[in-house]
């Protein structure tokens, strides 16, 4: 059974590796530098966990095709919804998308990519 | 037979949709005086009762509110606690029985387009084309647009008259170019073709090319909106001419469900099936100094006459016709052309007429001469949390610098714990370029003014120590 376990490790370690190691995927998370709550997280089409303040998310790793044609931010806070166009000319392995605003009157997520 | 003949008019007169007609451009076809009396359309739309600051309920009649808000709140549900409720946006592939985005966003234009005819009849909505050519150059682009666009007598002074926050051309990418188009017109799947349409760069560049508000659910407040879903709408007026292939799983809309009043006006039910043809509200495209209006049948269902006006060539035949007892009117500034497939019938009204002195005829409000710059921002949250990022300190930096406010209108102060003897200022527009660098010597608090010419939007300030070139900090700033 443990050598299954390793055997399944080694193959999905592998695989993740060589995904990444293909230009067309990235790691995307995302930290929550405000002081509200964030929930229903969703960014390019692929959902992240809530976020209290000053919590990140895990990683998750999205094609550049999704990113192109999926390049929309959406959250919920203090009971708003926000919905952004955003940028899909990622170029790196790894972001980390840090909200550091939320506009309430405008839907405007102020985000800084690390 | 007289009760067969009375059903049949009673089925004729309550399926009807509602006509109305417009010649709509590329706005760089626009007269001077056509663009004028757009750009102030948008402000009385604003205030349809035109009862200026004396409006007890300034909501009940402002129209780009009602809209704008409208689009906000029925965005997307998609990722929310209940994502099976109607909305607007994103609903393919996974939710055709959800799907409107195309139609819902041409009933909003007619819409929007209807009410600005009642200031001035000879109004159709303009479009903005987006599609640039391979490899072009952003600089140059957002200097055309600030150039002809977003001009005073035009889209420029609303970012500042409702708080906009435009960003124009920061996202340096976005917009589309010849080669996004051909993945998405070669599709003839109608829901496929809607789906690539919607989600890549000929419909989100701009949203995300021009920022601010248009970057986000609240877009309909930007009256750019509206020239840039006009040219979406065009794209696929533009497939749908060639597929006829167009067709909805819904039968009615959001808002165009026969349950949503506005300003007295419950708005009628609208199957987006029955708008797949951009004829059907009398819309005609033109492009490269041409209009051709054919295919059609003047009703005067909205309009006492219908005005089809634009500054070049007007050319029209091919079974359009104008029945006994309807109107017409054609005005260009330069050439009627009146082919085969031409009919005024006997006791019709058309007119063909020539604009000799070039204007469009900005009075509007029965009479009384259209007022410019009705300032009225939406809601802006002025109280906006301080963004501050903090880039990696040189380990042995003990300063603490405070800057202020956040957001400016003017200037900034900045507050050193301790003197510098040396500091570098530098303001970069979010493009990466620096717009403003200044040295000063053995400070501890600086006044950074003459800020008040720059757009609104975001820049970051960096403060250095000059003697060891090396940033203490990097601090994002939004200017109103």
């Amino acid at each position: 059974m443990k050598k299954h376990l390793i055997l399944l490790l080694f193959v999905f370690t592998t695989s993740c590796g060589n995904s990444l190691k293909n230009n067309n995927f990235i790691k995307i998370s995302i930290y929550n530098n405000t002081q509200e709550n964030i929930t229903n997280i969703m960014l390019y089409g692929n959902k992240f966990k809530n976020l209290k303040p000053s919590e990140k998310s895990n990683f998750i790793i999205i094609s550049q095709d999704y990113i192109k044609n999926n390049a929309i931010f959406t959250l919920d806070s203090q009971g708003k919804t926000f919905n952004m166009y955003i940028d899909n000319t990622l170029s790196k392995k790894s972001y980390t998308f840090q909200i550091d605003s939320l506009n309430i009157k405008n839907r405007f997520i102020y985000y800084n990519i690390k | 037979m007289k009760k067969y003949c009375f059903s049949i008019l009673f089925i004729f007169i309550f399926s009807s949709i509602t006509f109305s007609q417009a010649i709509r451009k590329e706005y760089k076809e626009m007269t001077a005086s056509e663009r004028i009396a757009l750009r102030d359309a948008f402000y009385q739309l604003r205030d349809l009762d035109n009862d200026g600051a004396g409006d007890a309920n300034p909501n009940d009649d402002d129209l780009i509110n009602d809209l704008g808000d409208f689009h906000l709140n029925f965005f997307s549900f998609d990722n929310s606690a209940d994502p099976t409720q109607p909305d607007l946006h994103l609903n393919l592939p996974d939710e055709p029985t959800r799907e409107i985005f195309l139609a819902w966003h041409r009933a909003m234009i007619f819409e929007l387009e209807q009410y600005m005819q009642d200031i001035n009849p000879n109004i159709g909505m303009p479009y903005w084309n987006t599609i640039q050519p391979n490899g072009f150059d952003n600089n140059a682009v957002i200097a055309d647009a600030l150039a002809t666009l977003f001009t005073t007598d035009f889209m420029g002074p609303f970012d500042a008259d409702w708080s906009l926050g435009r960003n124009i051309g920061a996202q340096v990418n976005a917009l589309p170019d010849v080669n996004d188009l051909p993945s998405i017109f070669n599709q003839t799947d109608f829901f496929t073709f809607s789906n690539r349409l919607e989600r890549r760069s000929p419909h989100n560049g701009a949203h995300r090319w021009v920022g601010g508000v248009m970057q986000t659910s609240a877009s309909a407040r930007d009256p750019v909106f509206y020239l840039h879903h006009t040219f979406v709408d065009k794209l696929w007026n533009d497939w749908e001419v060639p597929n006829q292939n167009s067709s909805y799983i819904k039968t009615d809309m959001l808002r165009y469900d026969g349950t949503y009043t506005f300003y007295g006006v419950t708005k009628p039910l609208i199957n987006p099936n029955d708008i797949v043809d951009a004829k059907v509200y009398g819309t005609f495209y033109a492009e490269n100094q041409l209009a051709l209006l054919e295919d059609y049948t003047v009703s005067n269902t909205y309009n006492s006459t219908e005005n089809f006006y634009y500054q070049y060539t007007i050319e029209s035949g091919n079974n359009f016709t104008i029945p006994n007892t309807k109107d017409c009117k054609f005005e260009s500034v330069n050439e009627i052309l009146l082919t085969p497939g031409f009919l005024s019938e006997t006791g019709s009204n058309f007119i063909a007429k020539i604009d000799t002195d070039n204007d469009i005829n900005t009075l509007a409000r029965n009479g009384v001469e259209s007022k410019m710059g009705v300032s009225n921002p939406f809601d802006v949250n002025l109280n906006t949390q301080i963004i501050i990022f903090n880039e990696e300190l040189a380990a042995d930096n003990v300063t603490i610098i405070k800057s202020f406010p956040n957001p400016f209108t003017d200037k900034v102060y900045i507050n050193l714990s301790k003197e510098i003897k040396s500091c570098k200022i530098k303001i970069y527009n979010m493009m990466g370029k620096v717009i403003r660098s200044e040295i000063y010597e053995n400070v501890t608090s600086i006044e950074l003014d003459g800020l008040y010419d720059l757009s609104n939007g975001v820049y970051v300030l960096e403060v250095s120590d000059s003697t060891i070139e090396k940033p203490l900090i990097v601090r994002r700033l939004i200017k109103l």
